[in-house]
């Protein structure tokens, strides 16, 4: 068993399986050896996320090894298992921490669906929507709104 | 201060530059982060927000997005425009988003739809499109307003006047894809619409043996470097809009069996003496132009010339074609000059 600490000093004691679903975990339980007892800590993840990518890695700890890549195969942001899409369904706030948290652990297969969910909520939405959504504030003056959309024209002749 | 751990605003400064790895990697040492002992931790929090996040994170989301769609997001805000302009942006999501059975394609005999999509795209798509999936292509070949591509259109239809279908011919700009296909020794690109400056950066195809752009709206000169093509055999620049003198340099194509830039090119100066040492030399065809001065005595040494068209040049001295061209015996007199041309100059 291998035991974390998040950044608010909450411990998980995790098999060794679903640790080394983190790359960053994996390196330093190889850097340390075996026999040392100490948490790892984690200080860039908070307690309650952490908690959330344990789930994540408890649910697919049984995954087959991935296959090696396809590199013939094209890859889309639908393509997401019905889990995961569940597993996904959170405020938004929680949706970017575990991104960042995937991120920091070297997580691909987390970072890739919170980066899928992400891409998915931008498709099929206009600019308007878009921000609205995420909060996102338009800072372009009138006349560079107007220059982007002036290039953005290939985008539309379809 | 609800939450003391600020990540976003610290990984923001590190925007990253071109790796997709993560924004820590796995033997950097944890930012030294403020953390209170003991202090609650609401899950759900509203602190984490897609514009503070890391612009390597927001690339690799925004990665996902078809090139089409996610031009619209510029419009989003500066941060968001900035990142999907950028090199490292483009080169990820072209990665994504592009069907990578296209980089199995060897010979390219006509565009795809994707690569019609990618011929709309701005001039930095085009390049690194053309380094991620087409620098392997040896043979390219494109004419898209070709009568070929119609033909089995043509069986289908029973109307009368029927004609192939021109929305192909749409100008295009001339691709920005040349600089990286360093593997192409056969470029056909004829009649597709291409509207812009001679691309000097097809001198970068150093392997090119065939390259012809016949028939499309290239306009300024040929590139004074083309002499790096050393291999090139074929060189066809006809019905063009090309303008300037021949390059000197084109002297060194010493396998050249082939230069036409005829009809409605209007190329001037001399004719480059040089021209005289590509002694392969089959067929150069030079009509309709405004050639000045007299016809280079060199040209004689071209013992394999069998065409020569220096017609309808009406600044070139033709009156005064040296003897020696005249008597090389593979040529037939009439291919010389176009007897037609002549008389109309009176």
């Amino acid at each position: 068993m291998v035991k974390i600490t998040s950044s608010d000093n909450q411990e998980f004691t995790i098999s060794k399986e679903i640790a080394n679903q983190s790359v960053l975990i994996k390196n330093m339980l190889e850097d340390v050896g075996e026999s040392d007892d100490q948490p790892i800590p984690l200080p860039n993840v908070s307690g309650a996320i952490l908690q959330k990518v344990i789930e994540y890695a408890t649910m697919h700890k049984d995954d087959p090894p991935p296959a090696p890549e396809d590199e013939t195969k094209l890859k889309t942001s639908e393509d997401i298992e019905e889990r995961d899409k569940e597993f996904m369904q959170l405020d938004q706030g929680t949706m970017f921490e575990i991104i960042l948290a995937a991120n920091y652990l070297d997580m691909k297969n987390l970072l890739d669906l919170g980066c899928k969910t992400v891409a998915n909520m931008i498709k099929g939405k206009s600019v308007e929507e878009v921000r609205k959504l995420f909060n996102i504030v338009n800072d372009f003056t009138p006349e560079e709104e107007e220059q982007i959309r002036k290039e953005n024209e290939w985008c539309e002749d379809r | 201060m609800p939450n003391p751990v600020s990540r976003g605003d610290i990984s923001c400064l590190m925007a990253n530059e071109s790796s997709i790895s993560p924004i820590l990697s796995k033997h950097s040492t944890p930012l030294p982060l403020v953390v209170r002992q003991g202090s609650p931790v609401v899950s759900g929090t509203t602190t984490s927000h897609f514009c503070n996040l890391p612009r390597e994170l927001v690339c690799q989301i925004l990665s996902w997005i078809q090139p089409r769609l996610v031009h619209q997001c510029r419009l989003l805000s500066r941060a968001f425009n900035d990142c999907i302009s950028s090199k490292e942006f483009i080169r990820m999501n072209l990665n994504l988003t592009v069907d990578p059975s296209v980089k199995l394609v060897k010979a390219n005999q006509y565009p795809s739809s994707l690569e019609l999509d990618m011929l709309q795209m701005p001039p930095l798509w085009q390049s690194i499109y053309a380094q991620l999936f087409m620098s392997h292509l040896s043979t390219l070949s494109w004419g898209l307003s070709q009568e070929n591509d119609s033909e089995d259109e043509y069986d289908s239809s029973d109307e009368e006047g029927y004609k192939p279908q021109t929305t192909e011919m749409l100008l295009r700009p001339v691709p920005s894809i040349f600089n990286y296909l360093t593997n192409l020794t056969y470029c056909q690109l004829e009649g597709c619409g291409m509207k812009g400056l001679f691309p000097s950066e097809i001198t970068k195809c150093v392997k090119l043996e065939y390259l012809s752009f016949c028939r499309n709206f290239l306009s300024g000169p040929i590139p004074a470097n083309i002499g790096d093509l050393i291999e090139l055999r074929a060189l066809y620049l006809d019905a063009n809009n090309l303008t300037g003198s021949l390059p000197v340099s084109m002297g060194s194509l010493i396998h050249l069996e082939a230069f036409t830039c005829g009809e409605g090119n209007s190329l001037t100066g001399p004719i480059p003496p040089e021209l005289g040492n590509l002694l392969n030399l089959r067929v150069l065809v030079l009509r309709e132009n405004f050639f000045e001065g007299t016809v280079p005595v060199e040209l004689a040494k071209l013992k394999a010339l069998e065409r020569l068209d220096l017609s309808k040049n009406p600044r070139l001295d033709v009156q005064n074609v040296p003897i020696d061209i005249l008597a090389m015996s593979a040529l037939t007199f009439e291919t010389v000059l176009d007897f037609k041309g002549l008389e109309n100059m009176g």
